[in-house]
């Protein structure tokens, strides 16, 4: 009995394996599983054929039928994961796309070179513990001259052509008076730096009428000459190389005593001397000085104990200067095809 | 200033080749902006900052670079000159207004014969810019060139009654200049007057009616010294800025007047001939007294943060002139020459110190300072945060004029209250202050459609600047943008949509996003916004408060700039936005561990109901399971009656505390169902 059970198992077995081999899909590899292994199919139709044997022979019978089962699971599995990675590898061939076309994104705007380069002045001074403060465009005419140590009538005057406006205000011609709004609501120690729009009466390829600057002002007691020069510097290194040339020649502003032009060696030639340059091999970038005393005495400082030192940078010249720009107006134009070049 | 180096040798020999001295001059505070080959003669431009006046002549600049270079200052030599006849015979000269000017010399020559200048001379003035008159007039400008002092001659035929008085005006006149110009004449302006009226503007220009002319015979020749301010001030006034005016603002020499008398006559005998009188005239009741300034070694230190010791000091300022007396005490007194009327102070001297020492000596040290925390402006983090956004919308960052165009603003004017005016314009178009941006980005828009360029978007941020009718002056920071043409400019396949509504007002809601108010804002219908499309436009709330608007500029208003289709702008007042988000932080709440269900419902409504009406009934229904709601579609047309639309939602429904059954879902989605059909009039559509 137990031999005719092991022969039906057997056959079972030689059977599925010789079937397994004409397997050749999903679909009939499904109608393999019915066949074999689904409810009424051979593997449980031997189960049912264990009622008849001896009490003592179910076991070895029930192994052997299980193992069969075990067998032709794993190799109707392999079969059906044989076909679905053979699928997947041919629709995977088929799904060529070209890669060239255009990538779906939407394009982010540019920033403005001149925001651009404010931000990143600022962003440098900040580092350096400058705080930033801001001020009217529109001006009164002692913040803007008087009390920088512009008096009414003075030659200086001329250094900035000036706009006015209704009533007795004008538009500021340096971000200078905001040192002086600062001082008058605040103690020493001072340093700030003031970013913004400044106005000058004048057009062509280096000037605008309204360009941008930033001022800056270190107040404090034994702030020296040399640290002028040493945070000053430290910033035309950072802005346009570490290895920059940087020079500090006399000049003169009437808020500050002694005052100088910063020149940096020329971005076009590195200081051989071109066209750009004027052949000087240098150009200027910004103006500073020690504060002048006149300037404390008009906030109620004390010159005896307090020096600093003020500059102003015009950020344009500074995005020329670093994009190769050579006309200010196209700042101001908006052109797109300007704009999205930075 | 342009001078001639031929010139300047003439006083110092500075040893170098131009080019060398172009940089000690440059780094010695006077600038040489430009230089010139001309023959043999190198010409510099020169930068003259307006406290060396000094510097405007050719000794001037020679003894600049004798201080500079070490070098011997060769002055001219003064010649005695003999004459004949005396002054008072010719003229009597009297000076009423002491004040504004406080010395007046003259001299005359008779028999003067008016003609061309010598060739070197008519060389040495054009170098300098000059144009050559004749040999008289040429004579004064070449002397004002050499010495700084202005100078000038009138014609003796033509001062009347023979007197020259310096005085003030009584009360307004006219007076025609040697330009040709007629002059307003008030009282403050110093004037040269003869026995009957004007004859000069005193250290601006002469006067037509005693210029020097071809048949002139006998000269009458002034140097002077006028005060400062009051010549500035009438050159301002008048528009009249000349070489002379530009000397005397600065400050001549109040010792030189004489010298450049005597200089201007010796040159005018050796070019027109003639006779000089015997004597001259010289009004100076106040001598001059050299200013002393005291200077203290531990105040150079405490500027410059280098020693300089006393006696180095004394050297270096008495190679400019400075008389310093014996050092003590730390301290010594300076007498500061005439001619350099900048110098009155203690700093002014350290100035100097620091100039011929060389910045270039000075170290470079970083502050030793307590570190505090900076602050920076309200906002600047929001505008930043904003700015960004809309970069990252697609939209490009312009940056617009703070002028406008009267006529761009008139379309918003209404809305907006007077614009400041500007009194001096460089032009109408530029002729006040912006009340808005987006005239600005609308200029930038037509100027890119006037280029081919039809898809534009851009966006700025900057102040307007406001005077509200009795109200104070502000500039108050606003953010503004423009949409125009495809909306997906660089796409292959959506081909040609175009921006719309939509569009800007996802921008805005990028903005809101970035200051962290999305749920704070509310959009209502623009209905008194009359440079917008009424239909497709929006004021955005937040916080009950009108912040901004957003939508399409009106067709007629579009077509006056010239821009050819539909143009979708929005304004808002960022200041009062970013304050709001100042209050708002986002709070966190606790992430569910159950999963959520959702189910979609699309219905029938009258056409007419804000789709925000549909998502309130929704959220207002009761129903306490619903965690999000997304609308995912709005349709009309084919298939949807006319007046009606359909409109569907995915609702999620969650809980934070268990798994929900299939049973409450479908129960809480009925129940929202219910209230759409009974509320809203909706109609379930399966």
């Amino acid at each position: 009995m137990i031999e005719e059970m092991m022969k039906k198992i057997e056959a079972v077995r030689d059977e599925a394996m010789k079937e397994v081999a004409f397997v050749s899909d999903a679909g009939s590899a499904e109608k393999w599983r019915v066949k074999y292994l689904g409810r009424k199919g051979a593997v449980p139709a031997l189960l049912t054929e264990m009622g008849s044997l001896e009490a003592a022979e179910r076991p070895v019978i029930g192994r052997q039928i299980n193992d069969l089962k075990v067998v032709l699971t794993d190799e109707i599995e392999r079969c059906i994961g044989s076909f679905a990675k053979m699928g997947q590898e041919s629709a995977i061939a088929r799904e060529r796309i070209d890669i060239t076309l255009p990538g779906r994104v939407i394009i982010p705007g540019n920033r403005h070179p001149i925001r651009q380069t404010m931000d990143y002045v600022v962003d440098i001074f900040t580092g350096m513990g400058f705080s930033v403060f801001e001020g009217p465009e529109i001006e009164s005419d002692y913040y803007n001259f008087e009390a920088l140590n512009v008096p009414k009538d003075h030659p200086a005057r001329d250094m900035q052509d000036t706009f006015y406006v209704d009533g007795d205000s004008l538009l500021r011609t340096h971000t200078s008076p905001v040192q002086i709004h600062v001082m008058e609501s605040h103690r020493p120690p001072v340093f700030m730096i003031a970013p913004g729009a400044v106005y000058r009466r004048d057009s062509d390829v280096s000037h605008s009428p309204m360009f941008y600057q930033v001022e800056g002002l270190m107040v404090d007691e034994h702030i020296t000459f040399k640290d002028l020069k040493g945070v000053l510097t430290t910033f035309c290194r950072k802005v346009f190389g570490e290895k920059h040339g940087v020079r500090f020649r006399p000049s003169f502003f009437p808020f500050t005593e002694p005052s100088a032009e910063v020149d940096i060696s020329c971005v076009m030639c590195g200081g051989t001397g071109c066209r750009v340059c004027k052949m000087s091999g240098w150009m200027e970038i910004l103006g500073c000085g020690m504060v002048d005393p006149e300037v404390f005495k008009a906030v109620k400082y004390d010159p005896k104990k307090l020096t600093g030192f003020a500059f102003g940078v015009g950020i344009d010249r500074v995005a020329m200067l670093l994009y190769g720009i050579n006309d200010i107006r196209l700042f101001y134009e908006n052109d797109l095809r300007f704009l999205e070049q930075f | 200033m342009r001078v001639s180096l031929d010139w300047i040798k003439e006083f110092v020999d500075p040893k170098l080749p131009p080019g060398k001295l172009a940089d000690v001059l440059t780094m010695g505070g006077l600038e040489v902006e430009e230089m010139e080959k001309i023959g043999e003669d190198t010409i510099f431009e020169l930068g003259i900052t307006p406290n060396r006046g000094d510097c405007l002549s050719v000794i001037g600049v020679a003894r600049e670079i004798a201080t500079l270079l070490k070098r011997n200052l060769r002055l001219p030599k003064e010649k005695k000159i003999k004459g004949r006849g005396r002054m008072r015979d010719f003229i009597n000269v009297s000076v009423k207004s002491p004040l504004a000017c406080p010395r007046y010399t003259a001299r005359v020559i008779d028999g003067v014969k008016i003609g061309p200048s010598p060739g070197w001379m008519v060389r040495m003035l054009a170098a300098c810019g000059i144009r050559s008159i004749n040999n008289v007039v040429d004579a004064t400008n070449y002397v004002m060139l050499e010495t700084n002092q202005p100078l000038h001659a009138f014609d003796h035929r033509f001062i009347r009654g023979k007197r020259i008085i310096v005085s003030n005006p009584r009360g307004p006149l006219d007076f025609v200049t040697l330009d040709g110009g007629t002059q307003k004449i008030i009282p403050s302006d110093l004037l040269i007057c003869d026995g009957e009226g004007p004859v000069a503007l005193a250290g601006v220009m002469g006067g037509k009616n005693s210029e020097v002319s071809d048949d002139t015979t006998t000269v009458v020749l002034e140097s002077a010294y006028f005060e400062p301010s009051s010549v500035r001030r009438t050159a301002r006034r008048l528009g009249l800025a000349s070489e002379s005016s530009r000397r005397f603002e600065r400050g001549v020499d109040p010792t030189g007047t004489l010298l450049a008398l005597n200089r201007l006559t010796e040159i005018i005998l050796e070019t027109a001939g003639g006779t000089a009188t015997a004597d001259w005239v010289d009004i100076n009741p106040k001598k001059f007294v050299p200013k002393r300034v005291k200077l203290e070694a531990k105040e150079i230190g405490r500027v410059l943060g280098i020693e300089i010791k006393l006696p180095e000091a004394r050297a270096i300022l008495s190679r400019l002139g400075m008389k310093c007396g014996a050092p003590a005490k730390g301290a010594m007194s300076v007498a500061v020459p005439a001619f350099r009327p900048d110098v009155t102070r203690q700093i002014d001297l350290i100035e100097e110190l620091a100039r011929l020492y060389g910045y270039h000596r000075i170290d470079e040290t970083m502050p030793s300072a307590t570190i505090e925390p900076i602050v920076r402006p309200r906002f600047v983090l929001q505008e930043r945060a904003a700015r960004e956004a809309l970069i990252g919308c697609g939209l490009t960052e312009a940056v617009t004029m703070g002028f406008s165009d009267p006529r761009d603003l008139e379309p918003f004017s209404s809305f907006l209250p007077a614009p400041i005016g500007i009194t001096n314009p460089l032009s109408s178009e530029e002729s006040v202050m912006r009340t808005m941006l987006l005239s600005g980005l609308l200029r930038a828009l037509a100027v890119s459609v006037s280029r081919q360029r039809y898809d534009v978007r851009l966006f700025t941020a900057g102040n307007v600047y406001l005077r509200p009718q009795g109200g104070k002056q502000e500039e108050p920071l606003h953010l503004a943008g423009v949409l125009f043409g495809k909306r997906r400019v660089q796409s292959w396949e959506a081909a040609k949509e175009m921006v719309d509504f939509y569009d800007v007002k996802g921008a805005v809601e990028a903005v809101l996003k970035s200051l962290g108010l999305s749920k704070q804002a509310v959009w209502q219908r623009a209905d008194d916004h009359e440079f917008l499309h009424p239909g497709r436009s929006a004021v955005l709330l937040v916080g009950n408060r009108r912040v901004g608007f957003a939508g399409q500029l009106h067709p007629e208003i579009a077509a006056k700039w010239d821009i050819p289709g539909e143009c979708f702008v929005f304004e808002l007042e960022f200041e009062n936005l970013a304050q709001m988000s100042l209050t708002e932080k986002p709070q966190f709440s606790e992430l569910s561990k159950f999963p959520f269900v959702e189910r979609d419902v699309a219905i029938l409504v009258d056409d007419k109901i804000p789709s925000v009406e549909v998502l309130k009934v929704i959220q207002n229904s009761g129903v306490s399971l619903v965690a999000d709601v997304r609308l995912f579609d709005v349709y009309r047309g084919k298939g949807i009656e006319g007046g009606r639309k359909s409109i569907a939602y995915t609702i999620r429904y969650a809980s934070p505390e268990r798994t929900l059954t299939d049973e409450e879902v479908n129960s809480a989605h009925q129940t929202i169902v219910r209230a759409l059909e009974t509320k809203l009039n909706a109609v379930l559509r399966t």
